[in-house]
C-alpha cells in the first residue's frame, strides 16, 4: 500500500490544474472506451482486459472473450464498442471497434471535437470510429504488443451557406500502437506509444493526430474482505499536453464467481467542460460481467457506458 | 397526506427490490450442507485398547531449538536464535526455477537455489536419550507465508512422548512446481546435519539422537517427499542424473503421509516405488486442495519384501480438509480466498483434526520407533480405540507383511482367476467386472488399482415386490496346495477390501416359464386379459433416489474348508458398513457434479477377518483346510461393492489382532 499511497499524491496534484482543449482527432482516439476505465480516470495503460486493447495493445487478454460497450453522453450521443481475442500459437490477439454517433451544429467550426462536444447536441449528424487489430507476445519477462488502427471521422459541413447542400467530409488515418508491460514492485507497469502515424486531411486541412505516451501503473491485492485495484497513468501527448489519471476499486466477494463492485477515479480533463471525477460500478457472474461508468460534464450533463463481457 | 419524498419516489424503492433480488439469486447458488448419515456414536462406542492413550503428553519437559544458516535474512528464529549453524547445500540439481522469477526470488530470499539453508526448528525432550528422531516437512503454499511452523502442536506432543520433533524449512522452494524431488532430497541433507549435530561432542543434542530409528513425515506435496526421501535412502544415484551420487542410508524405519501429492514427482518417469518402511496415509475426505486421494497409489505401490515386520495403514477422515493438520494453513486449502469458493462449514472442527493426526500419527510412532505393538489394532481396525477418535466417519486400510494376496483383479482379465491359482465364481450376481478404481476427480487419472465390481438385486422383477431370488454368492477358492505350503492356521486372517457404490442393479428377469401352454382363443384372450389387469394393477415403480438410501452395502462373508464345513460372520463385525460418503466441499451448488465424476471418493475399507473367529462349534471349520471365501449378499437386498485386496495372513503377528471388537 505505501507505494499505491505515493503514487497517489502527484496524481491528485495533477488532476486538480485545468488543461485546455487539444487539436487533434479523430475523436473516437480520445474517448475511453469502456466502462472500467471511463471509472478509473481513463488510467489503463497497464490493466488488463479485453477491452486494455484500446489503451496497449501489450495487455490484449489471453482469455477468450467478448464484450460490448453502450454509451450515451447527454442525450443525443451514442456509442457502441465491441472487442474479443484469442491466442493463436505463442502470440495472442485481439481486435476490437469503437463507433461514436453524435451531432453538433452545422454551423459550429470548432473541428477536431473535443470530448465535451458529445453532450451538445445540433442538426448535423457526426460520426467517428476506431478499429484496431492488436497482437501481443511475450519476450524477456516483457509483454509486448503491436496494434494497427484504423481510424476516421465523418462531419457533414454546409459548403455555400444552404442548409440543402451538405457535404460529409471525412478524415481518415492508419495509425500504429507499441506497448509493453511488466510486472514491477507487486503491481504491473504498462507502457505504451499510441496512435503513431501522420496528420489526416480533413475539410482541406490537416489536422494533428493525438499521439501521446502513457505510462502507468496498476495493482490488485486483498484488502480485508474486499478486492482493492488500484490504477494509474501519466500520458504526455504530442504538443505538450500532460495528463495524468488514476483510480482505485473494491470489490466484493461473497461467493465463487459472483462479485459486486464500486469504483471512483479523477483524471486531468481535456477540457473545462469536463469534469475530473468519474464513478463506476461492476457485477460479476461467473463468465459474464457487468460494469457502468459514469462521467460528469458541466451544464449537469453526463456520459454513461455500460459494458458487457462474457469470458 | 404528504408522504416523505424518499418513500414516494419510486427510484429507491427500485434499488432495494434490485439489491434484495440480486441477494436472492446469490442464496440460491449456495447449497445446502447434506452429509453422509453420521454413524460414529456407534462405530466409535467402544475402547478395546486398554494402553495410555498415546495423544496425550508425555512425561518428558520440552525444550525448543532452532538450527540454520544463522544469515537467513526473512527468518528471524534462523538467524539470530540458531543453536547449531548448518552450511548451505546445492539444491539446484534437483530443483530448477523459471527464469522468469529466478532473480525476484533470489532477491526476496537472499539465496538462490545453488545455496539453500538447512534450517530447521525442533522441539525435543529433555534427558538423555537417545531419542527417536522425528522430521516434517511441508508442503506447496505462499511462501512468504512460512509453513514450518504449523506442525508445532505436534511437535510438543512428540517431544514430551520422548521424540525428537523437527519441522524443516522449505519455505524457498514453495510455489515452484516439479521441485518434489528437491524437497525430498532435502529431507536426507537434514538428516546428515542430524548426524553430524550427534557426532559432535558438543550441543544440547549431542549423543542424544538415535539414528537408528527414523521417521519422515510430510504433508501434501512433503507427503509424497517423504516416500521419495525413503526411497532415495536406498539408492546410490539420482535417478535422473547420475552425476548426483547418493550415499544416505539411514535407518529410516517409517513414512507418514499427510494429504500427499502422488506423482509430482516421477523418477524415471514412474510413480515413486517404496519398500519396506512402515508407512501411515492420511487424508480428508473435505481435502479442498488435494482433492482426490492421490495417496492411494503411494499406499498400494508399498511392497514388504524384506521379510521384516512392517505395516501401511490408511485413515481416511470424512469432512477433514487440506490444511488444517497445519496450524498456519487453517482452513486456508484455496488460498486466502477459500471462503468464497469452499463451503467452510462443512469441515470438522480444527481441534478435532489435529487431536486425529495427534492420535494417528503417535500411535504410528510409538508402533514404528518404540515398539509397542499394542496400538497396532488401532490401525486394523479403528474401532479398537473409539473412544480416542473425535466423533467422524473414518475409513481404514491395512496391510501387514505377513498379507499373501488372494486375488487383487489385475493380475489378468479373467474374471474367474486370481492369484497362486485360486477360482472366482459368481452365482445369481447382476454385475460381476473388473475395471480400474476411478478417483473422484473428473480426468483420465485413476488409482491405477483393479477391482472386481460385483452388484446383486434378490428381487424378481414383476408386480409382487416381495418376491425373491437365490441369494447372490461369490466364491474364492484356494487351491489345498496354497494353504498347505502357506501354513494357514488359527493365528491367520482373511483380508477383504470393499468399497460401497452407489449403483443399484435393477430386478432379476423372472424365470422362464416352460411349462407347455394352452392355445386354444379362449385361453390366450384369458392370458392376455390377465397382463393387462396385471399391468393396471402394478404400481408405478419408484423413481429411483440413491440419497433416500441408507441402507449400508452389507453382506455375509463364509470361510468353507475341505471338509465342507462353513462358518459365517456378517462383514460388519470387523469394521464400519456405510454408503458412499456424501462429499460436497464447494459453496456452489453444482460446483462439485462440474469438478468431480462422483461426489464421494472410493476408500476400500480393509476387513480382516481372524480365522480364530470362525473355529469351533457348531461349524467346526478348520483354517488349516480353508478351501474358499465365500460372499454371501444376504444382508442387504440389493447393491453393488467394489472388492479389492483379497487375501490371507497365513500366520498374523498376534499383536494385530489384539484388542477385538465384539460387535454383532
Amino acid at each position: 500500500m505505501p507505494r499505491t499511497r505515493f503514487a497517489l499524491i502527484p496524481l491528485l496534484l495533477a488532476i486538480a490544474v485545468p488543461a485546455t482543449a487539444q487539436d487533434a482527432g479523430p475523436l473516437a482516439l480520445l474517448l475511453p472506451v469502456s466502462a472500467r476505465p471511463a471509472a478509473l480516470g481513463n488510467a489503463w495503460v497497464a490493466g488488463r482486459d479485453e477491452y486494455a486493447v484500446f489503451s496497449n495493445p501489450a495487455t490484449v487478454s489471453a482469455t477468450t472473450g467478448f464484450g460490448v460497450t453502450l454509451g450515451a453522453y447527454g442525450s443525443d450521443t451514442k456509442t457502441i464498442a465491441a472487442v474479443s481475442g484469442a491466442t493463436v500459437g505463442n502470440f495472442t490477439l485481439g481486435w476490437g471497434v469503437h463507433l461514436v454517433d453524435f451531432s453538433t451544429s452545422r454551423t459550429d467550426p470548432t473541428y477536431p471535437f473535443a470530448p465535451a462536444a458529445l453532450t451538445g447536441s445540433g442538426d448535423a449528424d457526426n460520426f467517428s470510429m476506431l478499429a484496431l487489430m492488436a497482437v501481443r507476445m511475450t519476450k524477456w519477462r516483457f509483454q509486448l504488443g503491436a496494434s494497427a488502427k484504423y481510424t476516421q471521422d465523418i462531419a457533414p459541413r454546409e459548403t455555400s451557406g444552404s442548409a440543402l447542400l451538405v457535404v460529409p467530409e471525412r478524415g481518415n488515418a492508419l495509425l500504429l500502437d507499441v506497448g509493453a508491460t511488466h510486472a514491477l514492485w507487486t503491481g504491473t507497469a504498462g507502457l505504451a506509444v499510441q496512435n503513431i502515424g501522420e496528420p489526416y486531411r480533413m475539410g482541406g486541412r490537416y489536422v494533428a493526430i493525438p499521439s501521446q505516451i502513457a505510462l502507468g501503473w496498476t495493482k490488485q491485492r486483498p484488502l480485508g474482505p474486499l478486492d482493492f485495484g488500484f490504477a494509474s497513468q501519466a500520458t504526455l501527448r504530442r504538443g505538450g499536453w500532460l495528463g495524468v489519471g488514476g483510480g482505485v476499486d473494491f470489490g466484493w466477494s461473497w461467493i465463487e464467481g459472483y462479485q459486486v463492485g464500486a469504483r471512483i477515479g479523477a483524471r486531468r480533463t481535456e477540457t473545462g467542460d469536463e469534469r475530473p471525477v468519474a464513478l463506476g460500478a461492476t457485477f460479476n457472474a461467473d463468465r459474464l460481467n457487468v460494469e457502468y461508468g459514469i462521467g460528469f460534464f458541466a451544464n449537469d450533463t453526463y456520459a454513461h457506458r455500460l459494458t458487457l463481457r462474457w469470458r | 397526506m404528504n408522504r416523505p419524498r424518499a418513500l414516494t419516489n419510486g427510484r429507491p424503492m427500485r434499488m432495494l427490490a434490485w439489491t434484495l433480488a440480486a441477494c436472492a439469486v446469490a442464496a440460491a447458488c449456495t447449497q445446502p450442507l447434506k452429509f453422509a448419515k453420521d454413524d460414529s456414536g456407534i462405530v466409535l462406542a467402544n475402547q478395546t485398547i486398554t494402553a495410555p492413550n498415546p495423544a496425550e503428553n508425555g512425561s518428558f519437559r520440552v525444550n525448543r531449538m532452532f538450527y540454520g544458516s544463522g544469515t537467513d535474512k526473512r527468518r528471524p528464529e534462523f538467524k539470530d536464535s540458531v543453536t547449531y549453524k548448518t552450511k548451505a547445500v546445492d539444491i539446484s540439481p534437483f530443483v530448477t526455477v523459471p527464469p522468469a522469477t529466478a532473480n525476484d526470488r533470489k532477491a526476496w530470499w537472499g539465496f538462490d537455489m545453488k545455496a539453500v539453508p538447512v534450517n530447521g526448528r525442533v522441539w525435543y525432550p529433555e534427558g538423555n536419550g537417545p531419542f527417536p528422531l522425528v522430521l516434517v516437512v511441508h508442503g506447496n503454499h505462499n511462501p512468504q507465508e512460512f509453513s514450518d511452523p504449523g506442525y508445532g502442536y505436534l511437535g510438543e506432543l512428540m517431544a514430551s512422548r520422548g521424540y525428537i520433533f523437527v519441522s524443516v524449512d522449505e519455505n524457498f522452494i514453495n510455489g515452484l512446481s516439479a521441485e518434489n524431488d528437491g524437497r525430498a532430497w532435502m529431507l536426507l541433507k537434514h538428516l546428515e546435519s542430524w548426524k553430524r549435530f550427534n557426532d559432535s561432542t558438543a550441543g544440547p543434542l549431542a549423543k542424544k539422537v538415535d539414528m537408528e530409528r527414523i521417521v519422515l513425515m510430510g504433508h501434501s506435496r512433503g507427503g509424497e517427499a517423504a516416500a521419495t526421501a525413503a526411497t532415495f535412502n536406498k539408492l546410490k544415484f539420482y535417478p535422473d542424473d547420475f552425476r548426483q551420487r547418493f550415499n544416505f542410508n539411514f535407518a529410516i524405519k517409517g513414512v507418514v503421509a499427510i494429504a500427499p501429492v502422488d506423482g509430482q514427482y516421477q523418477p524415471s518417469s514412474m510413480l515413486t516405488p517404496m519398500e519396506n518402511v512402515n508407512y501411515l496415509l492420511m487424508h480428508g475426505s473435505h481435502d479442498g486442495d488435494v482433492s482426490t486421494f492421490s495417496g492411494i497409489r503411494q499406499y498400494e505401490r508399498l511392497r514388504f519384501t524384506d521379510g521384516k515386520p512392517h505395516f501401511k495403514s490408511v485413515i481416511f477422515m470424512y469432512r477433514a480438509n487440506h490444511g488444517q493438520w497445519n496450524s498456519v494453513w487453517n482452513n486456508k486449502d484455496n488460498g486466502p480466498r477459500s471462503g468464497r469458493s469452499l463451503d467452510l462449514r462443512t469441515l470438522v472442527p480444527v481441534e478435532d483434526q489435529r487431536q486425529m493426526g495427534k492420535l494417528v500419527i503417535s500411535a504410528f510412532l510409538e508402533a514404528t520407533l518404540n515398539g509397542k505393538h499394542e496400538y497396532l489394532p488401532l490401525f486394523r481396525d479403528h474401532r479398537t480405540a473409539g473412544r480416542w477418535f473425535p466423533k467422524s466417519l473414518y475409513t481404514t486400510m491395512f496391510q501387514e507383511s505377513s498379507y499373501r494376496p488372494l486375488a487383487q483383479f489385475d493380475e489378468d482379465v479373467d474374471l474367474t482367476t486370481g492369484l497362486n491359482g485360486v477360482t472366482i465364481a459368481a452365482d445369481s450376481v447382476s454385475t460381476w467386472r473388473e475395471n480400474v478404481i476411478p478417483f473422484r476427480g473428473r480426468g483420465t487419472d485413476n488409482q491405477r488399482d483393479n477391482a472386481a465390481w460385483v452388484g446383486w438385486n434378490r428381487r424378481i422383477a414383476g408386480p409382487d415386490t416381495m418376491k425373491f431370488g437365490q441369494v447372490a454368492r461369490l466364491t474364492i477358492s484356494i487351491p489345498d496346495s496354497v494353504v498347505r505350503a502357506w501354513n494357514v492356521s488359527e493365528r491367520g486372517a482373511v483380508y477383504l477390501s470393499v468399497a460401497p457404490t452407489r449403483d443399484k442393479p435393477g430386478p432379476r428377469a423372472a424365470a422362464r416359464d416352460t411349462t407347455k401352454r394352452d392355445t386354444s382363443k379362449a385361453a390366450v384372450e384369458a392370458r392376455a386379459k390377465a397382463a393387462r389387469d396385471s399391468a393396471r394393477r402394478a404400481p408405478k415403480p419408484p423413481r429411483p433416489n440413491p440419497d433416500a438410501d441408507t441402507l449400508p452395502v452389507d453382506f455375509t462373508v463364509e470361510l468353507v474348508d475341505s471338509d465342507g464345513n462353513t462358518a459365517r460372520a456378517p462383514i460388519g463385525r470387523y469394521g464400519a458398513v456405510r454408503r458412499p460418503l456424501d462429499t460436497k466441499i464447494y459453496r456452489r451448488a453444482g460446483r462439485d457434479a462440474q469438478r468431480f465424476s462422483n461426489l464421494f471418493e472410493y476408500v476400500p475399507q480393509t476387513y480382516v477377518l481372524p480365522l480364530a473367529d470362525f473355529m469351533g462349534a457348531p461349524s467346526n471349520f478348520n483354517p488349516a483346510k480353508l478351501r474358499s471365501i465365500r460372499l454371501v449378499f444376504d444382508r442387504a437386498p440389493l447393491g453393488t461393492i467394489i472388492l479389492d485386496d483379497v487375501g490371507l495372513s497365513p500366520a498374523m503377528d498376534a499383536t494385530y489382532l489384539a484388542s477385538p471388537l465384539r460387535s454383532p
